[in-house]
C-alpha cells in the first residue's frame, strides 16, 4: 500500500516535470537559434546548432546598447512597480473598507477601465504629452518620470482589482481591534492590512514587472532620446519590415529575459507561503 | 541586512528619474537639432555612425529615433502630432507623400537638388520635397542553370517552363506569405505593362474598364492559375525560407527584388542569378522605382530645418556621407552625382535598367494607401486556400480596390 | 466630532488620490478625448482637415461586415480561450500545490512562456503549428492533426486559443496558486476524516474557497483575451483570408492602415462598451457565488 503509493507519487512527478519541460519549448527554440546563422537557421530551427555562436550575443549586446538599455528597464520597472503597488493597495483598501456610493463607483471606473484597447489611447496619449509640455511647462516625452507616472496609471486598473478583492477576504476584526489600541487609519493600513496582503503584492509586482519590462507600446511613444530607450526598444532594429534578423533577435531576448527569470526563482517562495493563513490565525 | 538593502533601492531608484529629468532639458542652440526617423532598420547602425561622423565635422547634434520596420507609419503619424517631432523622416511617393504633405518641406534651396532627376522628384504642391533614398527593382530573380531566355520569350513559354520545373522535382516559382512578396510586388505587373499605366489607372478608378477585359490582367490570372498548380503553395513560406531555398537550388525563380541579394550571402550560394522582369505579354522590363524619400518636416523652428538639410547634403554629397550609402547602407544610389561601380548582381541589373530607363513603374504608390495589406493580401490567402480561379481572384481585387475610393 | 469627520475625508483622499489622479490623467482622459474623435472623419493626421460627422460613424458599424465578422471570431476565440486558460491554469496550480516532489521546478516552467513577449511567443509558434506540424505529418502520415494549422480558418484560430492558453495559464496558475493557499488545511482535513473523496473535497470545499481567485482570472483572463493584439499579429497577421482578424487588430487597422482615425475610434467605444457588459456581467455572477470564511 505505502509503496504503491510512492510510485504513484514518483509517476506524478515525473508527468508533471515533463509537462513543464513542454512548456518550455518555445524558450527552447529561442535559446538554441540564438546560436545559429541565418543559414543553420534556415536548415532546420528546431535542431541544435552545431556550432556554439557566441558573437551573436556579442553583436546584440552591441546593438542594442545593453547596458545602458538593462539599467533604463531597471529603474523604469522597479519605480513603476513600487508606485504601482504603493497607491494601489492604499486605494484598493480604502475602496474596500469604505462601502459608499462615490467608492463603489470609482472601483467600477478603475476596472471597466481595463478593458480599453491601448491603440486607441495612443493618439491622445501623444497629444497630452504635447499640452502638458506647452501649457503646463511639463515636459512628459523623454522623461523617466513621465513613463512612470503613465505606467503607474495604467497599471492601476489590474492591481486595485486584485486588492480590492483580496482585502475583501480579509477579516476586519484585526484591523478593529488595532483601531481599539489607538492605531491611526495609516497605523492599520501599514503595521496590519499591508503586510497581510503579501501574496496579493506578490502577485501584483510579478504581473507588472513582466508586462513593463516586455512592453513596447508605451515606451515607443515615451522615450525616443538613446540614452532612454528601454531593452524592448533596443530590440527594434532586429525586426525589419520584411526580414527579422532571428539569431540576434533571440539572443537579444534571450539576454532581456534573464533578469526576469532570476527574479522569478528568488520571489518564488514569498509565494508559496500561506501568509494569510497564518495571519488569521 | 536584505530588508534593507530592498528598502534603499525602493527609495534611491524613484529618485533617479528625476535626476535625469533635469539634466534632459539642453534646449536646441541656435545650430538647431536633426531629428531622423525612418523605417529602413537595416542601415539604423550605419546611420547613427554617419551621424556621429556630421556632428563631429559640423558641431549639430544628431538623434537618431527607431522603430520597427512595420509599424513605421503608425509611429509617424503619432511621432508628428506629438511634444518633439522627427524633422527628418521618410514618406513613399504617391497616395502616402499626399497623406503627409502638410509637413513636407520643399527641399529646392538644398545642394542636393540638382542632383536629383526630374523623373525621380517627389513633387508636392509643385516642388520639389524629397530626396530619393535609393533605387530599387524587383522581378524574376532566376537561377541561369535552370531558367533559359527562351523560357521568358512568352506567356506560353514560360507557363510551360513553369510546368517543366515542376516535373524536375524544382518548386518553379517563389512568392512567400508576406503581403507584398506574396501579391504586391507581382500585382504590380498587369498595372504597369499598360502603355500608360496612370491613365488606365484613372479610367479604371472611373470605372470605365474593368481589370478582367484586359489582357494583362487575363495573362496575369493565368500566370496565378499556373503557380497555384505547380508550386509550393507561398502561404508555407516566409521570406527567409524562399531566399534560402532559392540560394540552395530548391526553388528555380522567385519574384524579389535586388534587396534580398544581401539574404544570400551567409549560404556560400553558387547559383548563378539575374533579375529579369514578369514575362507577361512577353514583357522584360523590371519594376524600378524609389521605395523612400528623405523629406524635410515643414512644422519644424527655420534653424532646424536648414540643420536638416545640411545634413541631407552632406550624406548626398560629401564624401564621408557618398561612403556611407554605397559602402554601408548598401543602396543603389538615386541621385545622379553617386557613382555606381561595385554593386552586387542583381543589384547592378537594377542600376543598368535604370540607367537605360527601360523600366517599369510602381503602381503600387499610386493605389489606395495600405491596400495591399489590408485587402490584397487576405485575397491572396483566399485564393492560394481555396478553389478561386485567376480570374474571379481579378475580379475580387477590383471590387477590393473599387470599395476604396 | 467635525474635525473627525473633516480628518476622515482627508484621509481618504489620501489614500484614494494618488491612484485616481494618475488613473485619470493617463486612462480616463485620453479615452474621453478618443470619444470625442470618435464623431469626426479624419485620417489621424493632426495638419490634415477633420470634419464632424455626428453619429455616422457609429451608424457605420453596423452595416460593416468585416467587423461584424471579426466580433463573431474575437467572441468565438474568447469563449475558447478562457475556458482552456482557467482550466489549465487551476489543473496547474492544483498540480504544483500537491506537494509532490519537484513542484517548485514544475511551478517555474509552467510559469516561464510568461516572460517571452506575445509577439515573439508568437513568432516561435507560428514556426511549430506550420513547418513543424506539417513536417511532422508529412512523415508520420497522421495528416488528420499534423498539417498547417494556419492555413485553415478554424484551426488558425484554434492556434490562437492553445498559442494564448500556453502563455497565460502559468499567469493564472500564480493567481490560483494564492486562492488555494488561503484554503484552511484544517478545513480539507475534516473532510478526509469525515470519508469525503477527492472529487468531493475539490468541488464543495476547495473550488467554493477559491471563488474569489475565479472571480479574479476569469475576468482577467477575459478582457485580456477580448483585447488581444500581440499574438494575432505574430501568429496569424489575421489570416488566412481574415478568418482570424480579431476586434483590437480589426480596430488597428481601421486606424492606422486605412487611416479612418474616427470610425476606428468609433468602433473602439462600442467594443469597449460590448466587453464591459459581459465582463462585468461576468464579475457580478460569480462575485455572488464566493463565500465568506
Amino acid at each position: 500500500m505505502k509503496t504503491g503509493r510512492k510510485v504513484l507519487s514518483a509517476a506524478a512527478s515525473v508527468f508533471m516535470i515533463l509537462l513543464g519541460l513542454c512548456f518550455l519549448i518555445p524558450l527552447y527554440i529561442m535559446v538554441i537559434n540564438s546560436f545559429k546563422n541565418r543559414a543553420e537557421l534556415y536548415m532546420s530551427p528546431v535542431a541544435l546548432p552545431t556550432v556554439l555562436r557566441i558573437e551573436n550575443y556579442a553583436e546584440a549586446i552591441d546593438r542594442m546598447n545593453f547596458l545602458t538599455s538593462f539599467m533604463n528597464s531597471l529603474v523604469v520597472t522597479v519605480s513603476s512597480v513600487f508606485f504601482i503597488v504603493l497607491f494601489s493597495s492604499m486605494c484598493a483598501w480604502m475602496l474596500a473598507r469604505t462601502d459608499d456610493r462615490k467608492s463603489r463607483f470609482l472601483y467600477f471606473a478603475f476596472v471597466a477601465t481595463m478593458l480599453i484597447p491601448f491603440h486607441t489611447l495612443m493618439m491622445p496619449l501623444v497629444q497630452m504629452m504635447k499640452w502638458s509640455r506647452e501649457y503646463l511647462g511639463i515636459p512628459v516625452l523623454n522623461t523617466r518620470y513621465g513613463i512612470v507616472f503613465m505606467y503607474i496609471g495604467f497599471g492601476m486598473s489590474l492591481a486595485v482589482f486584485l486588492f480590492h478583492g483580496f482585502v475583501k477576504s480579509i477579516p476586519v476584526s484585526l484591523e478593529e481591534a488595532a483601531t481599539l489600541d489607538g492605531c491611526s487609519r495609516f497605523g492599520v493600513f501599514f503595521r496590519i492590512s499591508f503586510p497581510i496582503m503579501k501574496p496579493t503584492i506578490m502577485t501584483v509586482i510579478i504581473l507588472d514587472i513582466i508586462w513593463i519590462w516586455n512592453d513596447y507600446l508605451l515606451p515607443s511613444l515615451v522615450l525616443n532620446g538613446k540614452e532612454l530607450r528601454t531593452i524592448p526598444l533596443s530590440t527594434s532594429s532586429f525586426f525589419g519590415v520584411f526580414t527579422i534578423q532571428w539569431n540576434e533577435a533571440m539572443a537579444g531576448l534571450t539576454l532581456t529575459i534573464i533578469p526576469v527569470v532570476i527574479f522569478y526563482f528568488c520571489a518564488q517562495k514569498y509565494i508559496i507561503k500561506g501568509v494569510v493563513a497564518g495571519a488569521v490565525k | 541586512m536584505r530588508k534593507f538593502v530592498v528598502l534603499l533601492m525602493c527609495l534611491i531608484l524613484p529618485f533617479s528619474l528625476f535626476a535625469q529629468g533635469a539634466a534632459e532639458s539642453g534646449a536646441a542652440d541656435a545650430e538647431g537639432k536633426v531629428i531622423i526617423f525612418q523605417s529602413k532598420v537595416e542601415i539604423t547602425e550605419a546611420l547613427e555612425r554617419a551621424a556621429e561622423d556630421f556632428t563631429a565635422e559640423t558641431g549639430i547634434e544628431v538623434e537618431i529615433w527607431e522603430t520597427t520596420g512595420d509599424d513605421y507609419r503608425a509611429q509617424l503619424s503619432l511621432r508628428l502630432a506629438g511634444d518633439e517631432v522627427p524633422t527628418i523622416f521618410t514618406v513613399a511617393a504617391g497616395s502616402e507623400a499626399e497623406m503627409f504633405a502638410p509637413y513636407i518641406a520643399p527641399i529646392e534651396d538644398s545642394e542636393v537638388n540638382q542632383y536629383i532627376s526630374s523623373s525621380l522628384a517627389l513633387m508636392v504642391n509643385g516642388k520639389s520635397s524629397g530626396v530619393p533614398y535609393s533605387v530599387e527593382g524587383y522581378g524574376l530573380v532566376i537561377n541561369t542553370d535552370m531558367v533559359s531566355e527562351a523560357d521568358l520569350e512568352n506567356d506560353e513559354t514560360f507557363l510551360a517552363a513553369l510546368d517543366r520545373l515542376a516535373s524536375e522535382g524544382v518548386n518553379p516559382f517563389g512568392l512567400s506569405q508576406e503581403s507584398y512578396f506574396l501579391i504586391g510586388h507581382l500585382l504590380n505587373a498587369p498595372f504597369a505593362i499598360m502603355d500608360d499605366p496612370e491613365g488606365f489607372l484613372a479610367d479604371f478608378e472611373a470605372g470605365n474598364v474593368h481589370l478582367a477585359d484586359q489582357e494583362e490582367f487575363q495573362a496575369f490570372a493565368l500566370l496565378m492559375d499556373k503557380i497555384k498548380e505547380v508550386a509550393v503553395n507561398p502561404l508555407e513560406v516566409n521570406y527567409d525560407r524562399e531566399c534560402g531555398d532559392f540560394a540552395t537550388g530548391k526553388t528555380a525563380m522567385i519574384h524579389q527584388g535586388n534587396w534580398c541579394y544581401s539574404m544570400f550571402s551567409s549560404y556560400d550560394s553558387d547559383v548563378d542569378m539575374a533579375l529579369v522582369g514578369v514575362p507577361l505579354l512577353g514583357n522584360d522590363r523590371l519594376s524600378v522605382s524609389v521605395p523612400y524619400y528623405w523629406v524635410v518636416n515643414s512644422q519644424v523652428s527655420e534653424a532646424d530645418r536648414q540643420a536638416s538639410i545640411r545634413f541631407l547634403d552632406w550624406l548626398h554629397t560629401s564624401q564621408t556621407g557618398m561612403d556611407y550609402i554605397l559602402n554601408e547602407f548598401l543602396f543603389v544610389p538615386a541621385v545622379s552625382n553617386i557613382a555606381t561601380d561595385s554593386l552586387d548582381p542583381l543589384s547592378a541589373d537594377v542600376a543598368e535598367a535604370a540607367g537605360s530607363g527601360e523600366t517599369l513603374i510602381w503602381t503600387t504608390n499610386l493605389w489606395p494607401m495600405n491596400i495591399v495589406d489590408t485587402d490584397f493580401a487576405p485575397l491572396a490567402q483566399e485564393f492560394f486556400t481555396t478553389d478561386m480561379t485567376g480570374i474571379e481572384f481579378v475580379e475580387r481585387i477590383e471590387d477590393a480596390y473599387l470599395a476604396r475610393l | 466630532m467635525v474635525t473627525n469627520r473633516k480628518n476622515e475625508r482627508l484621509i481618504y483622499l489620501v489614500f484614494t488620490m494618488p491612484a485616481t489622479i494618475a488613473f485619470f490623467l493617463v486612462v480616463i482622459m485620453p479615452f474621453a478625448i478618443g470619444i470625442g474623435y470618435s464623431f469626426v472623419d479624419w485620417d489621424g493626421i493632426v495638419l490634415n482637415p477633420m470634419t464632424f460627422v455626428g453619429l455616422d460613424n457609429y451608424k457605420r458599424i453596423f452595416t460593416d461586415e468585416r467587423f461584424i465578422a471579426s466580433a463573431l471570431h474575437t467572441l468565438i476565440f474568447t469563449l475558447m480561450a478562457v475556458v482552456t486558460i482557467n482550466v489549465t491554469g487551476l489543473a496547474l496550480a492544483l498540480l504544483v500545490t500537491s506537494k509532490l516532489k519537484g513542484s517548485n521546478m514544475a511551478r517555474t516552467m509552467f510559469f516561464m512562456p510568461n516572460l517571452i513577449g506575445g509577439l515573439i511567443l508568437g513568432y516561435i509558434w507560428k514556426f511549430i503549428l506550420s513547418d513543424t506540424f506539417r513536417s511532422i505529418g508529412e512523415t508520420t502520415g497522421w495528416t488528420g492533426v499534423f498539417f498547417n494549422w494556419l492555413l485553415d480558418p478554424l484551426f488558425a484560430l484554434f492556434s490562437l486559443v492553445v498559442v494564448i492558453t500556453w502563455q497565460m495559464a502559468g499567469y493564472v496558475m500564480i493567481i490560483y496558486i494564492t486562492g488555494l493557499q488561503s484554503v484552511p488545511d484544517d478545513l480539507i482535513e475534516a473532510a478526509k476524516i469525515d470519508g469525503a473523496g477527492a472529487f468531493t473535497r475539490f468541488f464543495r470545499i476547495t473550488f467554493p474557497l477559491i471563488m474569489p481567485a475565479v472571480t479574479v482570472c476569469i475576468f482577467y483572463t477575459l478582457s485580456n483575451c477580448f483585447k488581444i493584439y500581440d499574438i494575432n499579429l505574430a501568429l496569424t497577421g489575421g489570416g488566412p483570408a481574415n478568418a482570424t482578424e480579431l476586434f483590437a487588430m480589426n480596430i488597428y487597422n481601421e486606424i492606422f492602415s486605412y487611416n479612418r482615425y474616427g470610425y476606428g475610434q468609433a468602433k473602439a467605444i462600442i467594443f469597449f462598451f460590448l466587453v464591459a457588459i459581459v465582463t462585468l456581467t461576468q464579475v457580478a455572477l460569480t462575485k455572488r457565488k464566493e463565500v465568506q470564511l
